[in-house]
């Protein structure tokens, strides 16, 4: 009795330690809901700074902390692997939010062009356009 | 005036508690998931909480006890001992969310590195409240807090819709599916929890006696539990609406602090924006002086040691101690690295746990004539508190189960 229990343990500790996790398709419907979240948030701030309506340290650090929420979510789907059928969507979401974060730094170094600021609203518009398209196909 | 300054009481105890870390980002998220239609729970947890609130107030001046003391003679040694000890973690984890909230805002206004910030704020609220006389820190932490009106006015300028809103008085239940009838309940619950957390009722007993309140300031006690109560729910509701206008509709889950900082300004320019961070900045700090402050105040209740702000430290040295304590191992906590809001998380849930203990024994004291005589509560008081202590009960019973089924309230 002991040691099947230890094994039990065992096994639920190398599978808790274990890096990679297989993500079901209503997971990823998930991760791609909040991408799509990020995406949004991200078009909404861009137009706040544009707008002239956060200091330029709000605007510097909150773009900061959105980053990192980003960067989470694209680390949790690095390790994931996908269940047979999700593949396209699991990888065009991994490329959507490395692009949404790729589009942060450019409004951090480019916050007081308006114009740059713009055409990056309408870059993170088409990002997140095509992470809908992606959840409505799974 | 002094009357008049008394409200600050109830302002400080309810903007940390209403308008906490926790709150500011769970209550946005609960508005951009399910627009208005949590406003209930919101309702209900401001009706609990003022009716406990008072009957705090009143079991300090009339019985002459703290809220610990009641509890420790009402369930017994040991079990009073493990609300003590649960009461104190929860109160330590919160002020650990709040100190990380603080350096978080810092860092919005000033852009300086947060373990620094953090540090500074630590060590800037501790002389603050080790000079400070109680009278003073409630002024300052609640009059400070009125800042955070910014977020109602932005609420109020983006124009909701007032009947919607007022239907979110009903609650509705009717959900499409399983998963979101489960997220609709985890969030409820975590509001009327988070509305309802301990350290309020700790902290306002406690703050009567330290003003030392007579039975002739009762007419008053209602008047401040109601007064900041209501002050926080606005502002609570404050951040639903924001969330149901500007998340909602553009499919936003916030989950940063900042985000539901910026809706709080969302209409207006810079100067609005510095308003809701300064705001933000005195309820979360406020909260974190709450909860480090009714550290001390449960430990010396509960063993019957001298406490009281207003004592010199040496006269009340473990009350002293344990506060400053309190702060100590909280900055440590938070400085190690732990995200404000999972800890936030963890204490509105795990709160929710312990409340029936905390509760039930108020009730108990407050309803005996033998201890409160004329001042008992009416049949009428003993029936509505006694509803609240069901409803607490039964959302303590389903909080951790929603929160394993939810994820902590992940859509």
């Amino acid at each position: 009795m002991t040691r099947r229990l230890t094994a039990v343990l065992l096994l639920l500790v190398w599978t808790g330690c274990s890096q990679k996790k297989t993500l079901t398709s209503d997971e990823l419907k998930s991760q791609l809901t909040r991408a799509i979240s990020f995406a949004s948030e991200e078009e909404m701030f861009v137009d706040y700074i544009r707008a002239g309506r956060a200091t330029s340290n709000f605007a510097e650090q909150h773009a900061a902390y959105l980053d990192a929420e980003i960067q989470r979510s694209a680390d949790e789907l690095a390790k994931a692997v996908p269940q047979s059928g999700t593949q396209a969507a699991l990888q065009r979401c991994r490329i959507q939010l490395n692009q949404l974060r790729e589009e942060l730094w450019k409004v951090r170094m480019q916050r007081e062009d308006k114009n740059a600021l713009s055409a990056s609203e309408a870059r993170v518009e088409e990002i997140r356009r095509d992470l809908e398209q992606a959840k409505s196909a799974l | 005036m002094k009357k008049l300054l008394g409200i600050t009481l109830g302002i400080m105890t309810a903007l940390g508690g209403f308008v906490d870390l926790g709150q500011i980002v769970f209550t946005t998220q609960a508005g951009a998931l399910f627009g208005y239609k949590l406003m209930w729970a919101i309702a209900l947890g401001t009706a609990a909480i003022i009716v406990y609130m008072e009957m705090c107030g009143r079991i300090a001046v009339v019985a002459k006890e703290p809220v610990f003391a009641v509890v420790r003679d009402r369930l017994g040694r040991r079990l009073g001992v493990a609300v003590l000890i649960a009461s104190n973690l929860l109160n330590l984890i919160t002020c650990a969310a709040e100190l990380g909230g603080i350096a978080i805002v810092l860092r919005l206004l000033t852009g300086w590195p947060e373990r620094l910030l953090l540090v500074m704020a630590a060590l800037g609220i501790g002389a603050t409240v080790f000079v400070l006389q109680f009278q003073w820190i409630e002024r300052i932490f609640g009059l400070s807090g009125l800042l955070m009106s910014v977020f109602a006015v932005s609420a109020c300028v983006l124009h909701p819709k007032w009947s919607e809103v007022a239907r979110g008085l009903l609650p509705a239940v009717s959900q499409v599916d399983r998963g979101r009838t489960l997220l609709y309940a985890y969030f409820a619950v975590g509001i009327f929890s988070a509305l309802l957390m301990e350290y309020e009722v700790h902290f306002y007993s406690s703050g009567a006696m330290e003003e030392d309140w007579k039975p002739e300031d009762l007419s008053e006690n209602f008047m401040v539990a109601a007064f900041g109560s209501v002050l926080g729910a606005v502002l609570t509701c404050a951040l639903l609406v924001l969330g149901a206008l500007l998340f909602l509709p553009r499919s936003i889950f916030p989950e940063t602090l900042s985000t539901a900082i910026m809706a709080g300004a969302f209409p207006f320019g810079e100067k609005a924006l510095i308003l809701a961070l300064l705001g933000t900045l005195a309820c979360l700090s406020g909260a974190a002086v709450e909860t480090a402050l009714s550290g001390g105040y449960n430990v010396c209740q509960f063993f019957n040691l001298r406490w009281g702000k207003n004592l010199p430290p040496k006269s009340a040295p473990v009350y002293t101690t344990t506060w400053i304590a309190m702060l100590v191992v909280a900055s440590l906590l938070a400085v190690s690295g732990l995200r404000p809001l999972q800890l936030v998380d963890i204490s509105i849930i795990f709160g929710m746990v312990v409340m029936p203990l905390t509760y039930y024994p108020i009730l108990r004291v407050a309803a005996d004539k033998g201890i409160m005589g004329d001042h008992a509560n009416r049949r009428s008081v003993n029936i509505i508190a006694g509803i609240f202590l069901v409803l607490i009960t039964i959302a303590a019973i389903a909080a951790v189960p929603l929160m394993l089924l939810t994820h902590s309230g992940q859509p």
